[in-house]
């Protein structure tokens, strides 16, 4: 508050004194204006030239009088009376207008003495017709006494101007030193505050690259913190998968459900832990966007199948309604559209005790449909009818840690950081994310979407969604039927590597020794040894190297089926092993390889497949995963 | 039988000769050109005779607008037949005064010589018989020192270069 207002002092400051020297440098201007016009004024048109006039033609007058005298002819009487009539204009011009204005200023008694030569003019003009060289005598004589004080008056003006000359002179420099003077002051007063402008915006730049540097070092100790806490949680959940196997314990229901307590709450704090990475991940801008082709109605039904047990065990009944103008193949990211989509419906199933959920997606202009390979927004809807959000809380529902209010996280726990994420996945994506709701009505979530168009196909509701055209609108999905073996999320996409029915052929263990076997490259020996009981009760035989080297060594003597490899490791990480065994000719240079990792930012996985790698898993792995990409991968 | 003439008749004839005689002074010539023509002197009878003009505009000298008849410079050099060579014209004044102008500046602002104001002759003495003005009324941006030095009253004598 206080460095508003001195901030807005300092505008105001600055423009009057702006203004204010502006309006004397205007004033002085004019002022200088207004001194040019005043000497102007006393020196154009010839004055001065007029008012010496006078004197020369009266001594001209008065030379022709004196010729007259000698020699009295009509000829030299006429030339007098020409002198006359040229004289008397001159008295005319001093005695009116502008040169009466300037005679009167310097030099007024002149002015009686032209009065008196005129009318000694007015007599010589009636004396004329026939003057008498008596006559002609006497007017030179009276002529001869206006000599001197027409000559003194001359001088007079002529004084006067110069000096008014100098003393204009002096003002305009005056007046053009004030100027500069203003000019400059001007100049420093701008210098001065563009100063402590730049100085402000230094000090803010510091403590915006501070405060950067901060969050960045926060935003550094989450990441690394969740990936710290991501490699002993993934210990615990293997060995928890582990002691699933053991037909012992599932046979006592007391352990069976404490197990599946324990895998429950490990998969939620990895859940946890993967939105923290996400978030700090998005709000240091390192997350990139992926552009890649994919099915919108597998996105939707992988989405779907996350959030199916909780439809299931709540009796919740679940809508979709797709627009029939929506294209089959997009492209976009897949995976944040899922992430965004399963949170979202995470959160109504979360909070919808009873009733339904429709999920709606449509284009976001209801107009007509933009030509192929141009990009396309869409809109998603999600509504509940859920125990919906107060208007106040609405603001800050997409904030990180907040939730709309505390008691929510004591009744239905999270961790508030689900819709700040979604807003940042959306926002990176080019959307908006909003929400409507009313408090014990339910809410809407929706967030827009910029798609392209992959091919002309439609998304034919019929095709692989049954039952969900806008028009027929009946509850649907809710049916284990629809998805037998809901598997919840599944961060791979889907149509990569199409998971085979089949059985994996080396089920049989008769079969499975004479197979090559599967090598797993891994230091951490939890994990080593789930990964080998997990390989093991698919039916093929393992073996087992702690690091890079160590594997490179075994591969250089026998043949392995499949190589597990994980990534950071002692001695020689997981990439450099396989580009070596890529690079290197032997027994295992075409082995396909695949990369477990804690490390789930998309950055690794293209780092994976450029060292040679053939399929990334992020762990904790789950059977199902592990199953599906070794059927997949694994030769025969 | 032959009358005496009465004093009626003697002051009538009296009175024609005087006008006869102010008639013959008024064909007294008032401007002399000279230069490259063969000189000529011009009447006030002969310059009216021309194509006249009446402008009305204000000067410097005058304390109002007044009308002058007048012959524009123009039509004075075409009349005379003063060759398109001309350059500048030397104009000169009863007391002397004299100054060159170009005559392209004089034509361009249809500079014209007055030898009457609001219809009377002007006497020397009111800066006649003939008077150099610009229609200064038409034109405030010639109003200027420069161009005012042009109006040369008292005209006596054109000099064509």
């Amino acid at each position: 508050m206080p460095s508003q207002k001195t901030g807005i002092i300092k505008v105001i400051l600055l423009s009057t004194s702006l203004l204010i020297l502006a309006g004397l440098i205007a004033s002085s201007v004019f002022r200088l204006e207004k001194e040019i016009d005043s000497f102007s004024l006393l020196t154009k048109d010839e004055r001065y030239w007029n008012s010496t006039r006078v004197e020369v033609e009266l001594l001209r007058l008065m030379k022709q009088l004196s010729v007259y005298t000698a020699t009295p002819t009509p000829d030299v009487l006429e030339s007098v009376q020409l002198r006359m009539e040229i004289l008397w204009s001159r008295i005319n011009i001093i005695s009116q207008g502008t040169t009466r204005e300037l005679i009167e200023q310097v030099d007024p008694g002149i002015l009686t003495e032209v009065e008196k030569l005129r009318l000694l003019l007015l007599q010589l003009e009636g004396d004329t017709r026939n003057l008498s060289t008596g006559q002609a005598y006497q007017y030179l004589q009276q002529m001869e006494s206006f000599i001197p004080r027409f000559m003194h008056s001359s001088r007079t003006i002529s004084s006067a101007i110069s000096e008014l000359e100098s003393s204009f002179a002096l003002k305009v420099q005056e007046n053009y030193r004030w100027v500069v003077f203003l000019l400059i002051s001007i100049v420093i007063i701008a210098a001065i505050f563009a100063a402590m402008n730049y100085l402000e915006l230094r000090r803010n730049q510091k403590l915006a690259r501070e405060a950067d540097a901060a969050n960045r070092s926060k935003g550094e100790f989450l990441s690394n913190m969740s990936h710290e806490i991501r490699t002993p949680l993934n210990g615990i959940l293997g060995a928890v998968q582990l002691l699933q196997l053991e037909n012992d314990l599932q046979r006592s229901p007391r352990t069976r459900s404490l197990l599946t307590d324990i895998t429950a709450s490990g998969e939620a704090l990895l859940n946890l832990i993967n939105n923290i990475l996400d978030l700090s991940r998005l709000q240091q801008k390192k997350l990139q966007l992926e552009r890649q082709s994919f099915s919108l109605h597998e996105c939707i039904s992988t989405a779907r199948s996350v959030i199916n047990p909780g439809l299931i065990s709540k009796n919740i009944d679940f809508y979709l309604q797709t627009d029939p103008q929506l294209p089959e193949r997009v492209c976009a990211d897949p995976l944040r559209l899922q992430q965004v989509l399963i949170n979202l419906l995470g959160n109504a199933v979360k909070f919808t005790p009873s009733g339904s959920i429709t999920l709606r997606i449509a284009p976001a202009d209801n107009g007509q449909q933009p030509p192929f390979d141009y990009p396309m927004d869409l809109k998603a809807e999600i509504t509940d009818t859920g125990i919906g959000i107060p208007a106040e809380v609405q603001q800050q529902l997409f904030s990180p840690f907040t939730q709309a209010d505390s008691s929510t996280t004591r009744h239905y726990g999270g961790s508030g950081l689900g819709l700040s994420l979604c807003r940042e996945i959306v926002e990176a994506m080019g959307g908006t994310l909003g929400v409507i709701s009313e408090p014990g009505k339910g809410s809407t979530f929706w967030f827009t979407f910029t798609v392209q168009q992959a091919d002309d196909t439609l998304l034919q509701p019929g095709n692989h969604l049954p039952d969900s055209t806008p028009a027929d609108l009946r509850p649907i999905q809710r049916a284990a039927e629809a998805f037998p073996s809901p598997e919840p999320a599944i961060e791979q996409a889907p149509e990569a590597h199409p998971q085979s029915s089949s059985e994996p052929p080396g089920n049989d263990p008769a079969t499975a020794n004479r197979r090559p076997p599967v090598l797993i490259v891994e230091d951490n020996r939890v994990n080593a040894k789930l990964a080998q009981a997990l390989v093991r009760k698919l039916g093929y035989s393992t073996e087992h190297a702690a690091n890079g080297a160590e594997a490179l060594q075994l591969c250089r003597q026998k043949h392995y089926g499949l190589i597990l490899m994980d990534c950071q490791m002692p001695v020689m990480d997981g990439l450099t092993c396989s580009r070596t065994l890529r690079e290197t000719p032997g027994p295992n240079s075409e082995t396909p390889v695949i990369a477990l990792t804690a490390n789930v930012m998309s950055i690794d996985r293209n780092l994976c497949l450029d060292a040679g790698m053939q399929e990334f898993l992020t762990k904790p792995v789950n059977t199902a995963q592990l199953k599906a990409c070794i059927d997949a991968w694994y030769p025969g | 039988m032959i009358q005496k003439p009465t004093p009626l008749v003697l002051i009538s004839t009296a009175l024609l000769l005087l006008l006869l005689s102010s008639l013959s002074r008024a064909e007294q010539p008032v401007l002399q050109v000279k230069g490259r023509i063969s000189p000529v002197s011009l009447t006030l009878t002969d310059l009216q005779a021309m194509p006249t003009t009446e402008v009305s505009t204000q000067t410097i000298w005058t304390d109002r607008k007044h009308r002058f008849s007048a012959v524009s410079v123009q039509t004075l050099l075409n009349e005379l037949q003063v060759p398109d060579s001309a350059k500048t014209l030397t104009m000169v004044a009863l007391n002397d005064y004299s100054i060159e102008v170009e005559i392209a500046t004089l034509i361009q602002h249809n500079a014209f010589i007055a030898f009457a104001m609001d219809g009377e002759t002007m006497r020397i003495r009111d800066k006649g018989p003939l008077w150099v003005l610009y229609p200064f009324s038409d034109q405030p941006e010639i109003n200027i020192p420069p161009f005012q030095a042009h109006a040369i009253w008292q005209l006596k004598t054109l000099i064509i270069h």
